[in-house]
């Protein structure tokens, strides 16, 4: 965490402020890239709010979800079959409510009993999903796949992937100053005191679920239009569960950011290896993920902040542009707490019962 | 088609899942760990039935006295060299889970790549025993029957070793209460590298028998390891007689599915008997061992 | 004064070992019933059943009237039952604010709006003079401070019956007057105390009533110096030394 040395608005507002030049830079780049670029971008902006998504549920419950290509297939899939039907964001909010539905039914079979069955139900589900699929194509509606061409290109599919990491990341940046939250850390600690201090446990679990869910979906849904053609087999592919897990392992879960630091290291080695040697970029993969599971439980996060304790107190060094960005991380992340955190209640508290406190003593 | 002949059908399917299931409770019942690349190693000693079929005409059989003491020996080592460390550092047993589950996870893409690079992604096939063999009156590929033998012969070899031998009360001893089987002389480790190694061996069994009968590709041990962990959880963890019943099950619900609806709905299938499971008895249909 | 909470005839057999057969017991708000009884005589289970942790194989419990036999833990926590563990239950990466505010946050009656848990779950450490003490994780904590963490857990779900297991053992003896005050002031605002202890003058001097069990079953109730002079409760406690 950032030390607490000026007051609290400015480094605030200049965190925020931070934060906004950042986003409106971004939202910038389709203009400045080239069409390459573009696409690089938007593959990180998808796998970005993949990960931090996915980080929202596993990170606090420490329960590995091998889904993610599930619901990231429904998105894609729904908005595949339903375009010819209906306007564009209509699909999107029908392949939204199916992810959240999908979702909330396998949370609620899975999620109430041991964690162990619900892995391994998210590690066949994108399996099984892509052979249902299949099957109906061939059998009921005869086509082995389907076409999506709508206007809706590059650009603004990045623009809207941006605006939902927008979304994604303020909504972990609440949760960590939420109740839900709060009760997330409880539950992945030690269920029984989370259920000691009234938390309804399955409930927290599904609710998490769903809404982690829920931008995979969204996730999946904006991508469909940047194929044009789309089959199941394409959809539903386990690789991006697998992807999104090690970006998330590599960046390290503790800090909201950290999943995000692990995407842009894992699309510059897709970008390398997946076209020209796919298996090899599986077996990297595979490799790279043991090693972060041997090696580098807390991530490169962990590196990272283990680095900055070595270096002394991080905010000695010289600051320069970067400053404010690593104040708005630190604001950003920081665990749990109200807006002037721990230490602020404590003082306050404090200021108020001290005289007694020490007398009873 | 009478649907006696589809059961029967399903039956020997069915054996060898049975099989695909003990090895993997061995490993999760009695080592406690969730091996993700499970299927990897069946799919791995297909390959290595089909080579040594097709290039020096191995029969498949005859081969696995060569591949499975091979994949007892690999998977002695991986546990070893990948999982000790795992079990040392685990505090509790869902630790090693979650942990084991990761890491498996991981090797799982490394081995299904490393064998998509040597052998490409083809589905590989070849004829050994295709001929009908009549029997009871019905029809089956003598494939399929010799399969069914083989899986019969090797789980009921496990099973005596299991039930009858100091080494399977042992094992038995260590999947139902690790402490206590600690406190009586047991040496978890060790037996629960062997147990680990057991498991992989069958594994290369199943894969052989598989390679006699269907056709296969690298991608093929996601649906094995799937399979593997419904029919595991269905017949009960550490659970050998669960398994076999549990296997059976499955493979008669399969052979039934792909007769009335179609033949790719195998992991589907798996799916709604899992879903049942999980809704009524989460315990196992047949409890813990 | 009527009961406030009531349990009629628990049981609880784990396989073939009968760890609570058929209790029956009763606490009013403001008084500490005490629960004494050799190791493994089944103190902790019945608290586990009150508390909802475990579910009892046969028998009933009545909260303020209401049955709250099936009810789940959480919602027995909702219900005002909360309960301190015999071995400290402490989330082990929050600080102990944290864990207290969530007692706050998902506690009985009204919602608390999280900006307020923090001041709310600030002043219950204060009152345990753990204050200097908000920010520490589990092990940057002593085992007595641990101890308070966990009552201040407890408490802050605002309970009005309080299982205490063994909360007291383990401390010094001047430790021991600050916890049994702790324990009184608990039950002069009104909580109903269940105190399960082995310290004796603790439960002299603390408990109105007391409570043997010996082997799963109720072998006496009522005041300390009666029971405590009970032929029967001598000879439960004589065959097991460790108690
Ligand atoms: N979860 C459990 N599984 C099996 N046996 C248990 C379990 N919990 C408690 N027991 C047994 O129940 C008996 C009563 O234990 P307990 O309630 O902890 O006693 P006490 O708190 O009085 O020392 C003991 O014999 C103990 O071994
Ligand atoms: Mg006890």
């Amino acid at each position: 965490m950032v030390g607490e040395d000026k007051p609290f608005p400015t480094r605030a507002a200049l965190a925020i402020g931070s934060l906004v030049t950042l986003v409106v830079l971004l939202a910038a780049l389709p203009w400045l890239l080239s069409d390459y670029g573009l696409s690089f971008m938007v593959s990180v902006m998808s796998y970005l709010v993949l990960t931090v998504a996915w980080a929202l549920f596993s990170g606090p419950t420490r329960l590995v979800s091998l889904a993610t290509s599930a619901f990231f297939g429904v998105g894609m899939y729904t908005v595949a079959m339903l375009i010819k039907l209906m306007p564009l964001y209509a699909t999107f909010a029908v392949a939204l409510g199916v992810g959240a539905l999908l979702a909330g039914v396998v949370g609620v079979l899975t999620l109430r009993i041991a964690g162990m069955f619900f892995v391994i139900f998210g590690f066949g589900l994108s399996e099984m999903i892509r052979q249902l699929m299949v099957w109906w194509e061939i059998n009921k509606t005869h086509t082995m796949g389907r076409y999506v061409f709508v206007p809706f290109d590059a650009t603004l599919i990045y623009e809207h992937l941006l605006g939902l990491a927008v979304i994604v990341f303020f909504v972990g940046w609440q949760l960590r100053r939420a109740r839900l939250g709060l009760a997330l850390m409880v539950i992945g600690e030690d269920e029984t005191v989370a259920r000691q201090v009234g938390v309804n446990v399955p409930f927290a679990k599904v609710a998490i679920f769903v809404v982690s869910a829920m931008f995979m979906t969204m996730t999946g849904a904006l991508m469909a239009p940047r194929y044009g053609f789309i089959n199941p087999n394409f959809a539903f592919n386990p690789l991006v569960s697998f992807q999104v897990v090690i970006m998330a392992f590599l960046g390290g879960l503790q800090r909201l950011w950290g999943p995000a630091l692990g995407v842009i290291p894992l699309i510059i080695l897709s970008e390398l290896l997946q076209t020209e040697f796919p298996f090899w970029f599986s077996v990297l993969l595979g490799i790279v993920f043991m090693v972060i599971v041997y090696f580098l439980p807390r991530g490169v996060t962990g590196l990272i902040e283990d680095g900055w304790k070595a270096l002394g107190r991080p905010l000695e060094l010289q600051r320069g542009l970067t400053g404010p960005l690593v104040d708005a991380w630190g604001w950003m992340s920081r665990p749990i707490i109200l807006p002037r955190g721990i230490a602020g209640a404590i003082e306050d508290v404090w200021v108020k019962i001290a005289p007694q406190t020490k007398g009873r003593r | 088609m009478p649907v006696i002949e589809v059961i029967f059908g399903g039956v020997i399917l069915g054996g060898l899942y049975a099989l695909v299931a003990m090895g993997f409770n061995l490993q999760y019942g009695v080592a406690r760990i969730v091996n993700l690349a499970y299927g990897e190693f069946l799919m791995t000693a297909a390959f290595a039935a089909f080579w040594m079929f097709t290039l020096f005409g191995v029969n498949p059989i005859l081969g696995m006295f060569l591949s499975v003491p091979a994949a007892f020996g690999a998977n002695w080592l991986i546990y070893r060299v990948l999982m000790t460390p795992l079990a040392r550092r685990a505090r509790t047993r869902d630790q090693l889970e979650g942990e084991t589950i990761l890491a498996t996870f991981g090797l799982l893409f490394v081995l299904r790549g490393a064998a998509t690079i040597a052998f490409t992604a083809n589905d590989r096939y070849y004829d050994y025993l295709g001929e009908p063999l009549r029997l009871l009156g019905f029809t089956f590929a003598a494939n399929r029957v010799l399969a069914f033998a083989t899986a019969g012969v090797i789980a009921t070899a496990v099973w005596v070793v299991l039930q009858f031998t100091r080494f399977g009360v042992a094992l038995r001893a260590l999947a139902i209460d690790p402490v206590g089987a600690q406190l009586v002389g047991v040496d978890v480790r060790r037996l629960s590298a062997l147990a680990f190694a057991c498991g992989g061996a069958l594994a290369a069994a199943a894969g052989t028998l598989v390679s006699t009968f269907l056709s296969f590709n690298p991608a093929i041990g996601i649906e094995f390891t799937m399979k593997a962990l419904v029919v595991v959880i269905m017949g009960g963890i550490g659970n050998m007689l669960g398994s076999l019943a549990a296997g059976l099950m499955l493979g008669v619900a399969e052979a039934l599915c792909s007769y009335y609806v179609d033949s790719g709905l195998t992991l589907a299938v798996a799916y709604a008997l899992f879903l049942i499971v999980l809704v009524v008895r989460p315990r196992g249909l047949f409890g813990t061992a | 004064m009527a009961a406030l909470l009531e349990a009629e005839g628990l049981s609880k057999a784990f396989g073939g070992l009968v760890a609570v057969n058929g209790v029956s017991l009763s606490v009013s708000p403001g008084e500490v019933l005490g629960l004494i009884g050799p190791n493994g005589s089944g103190k902790t289970t019945l608290l586990n059943l009150i508390a909802g942790t475990t579910r009892p194989d046969a028998g009933a419990i009545r909260m303020d009237g209401e049955d709250v036999t099936r009810l789940p833990n959480h919602l027995r926590v909702r219900r005002r039952i909360n309960r301190t563990f015999q071995l400290v239950r402490m989330p082990a990466n929050l600080s102990a604010i944290e864990t207290v505010m969530a007692g706050v946050l998902y506690g009985a009656g009204e919602r608390v709006p999280f900006k307020e848990a923090g001041y709310v779950a600030a002043g219950l450490l204060g009152e345990l003079n753990l204050l200097l003490k908000a920010d520490r994780r589990l092990d940057q904590l002593t085992y007595i401070e641990q101890k308070r963490v966990e009552l201040a857990r407890a408490l802050a779900t605002r309970p009005s019956v309080l299982l205490l297991d063994e909360w007291l053992s383990g401390l010094g003896a001047s430790e021991l007057d600050g916890g049994m005050s702790v324990v009184w002031s608990l039950a002069a605002r009104g909580i109903a105390v269940v105190l399960v202890e082995h310290v004796m003058t603790a439960v002299r001097a603390l408990c109105g009533r007391v409570m043997v069990m010996n082997a799963g079953a109720k072998i006496a109730e009522g005041p300390p110096e009666e029971v405590l002079r009970n032929a029967e409760v001598i000879r439960a406690y004589l065959g097991d030394e460790d108690a």
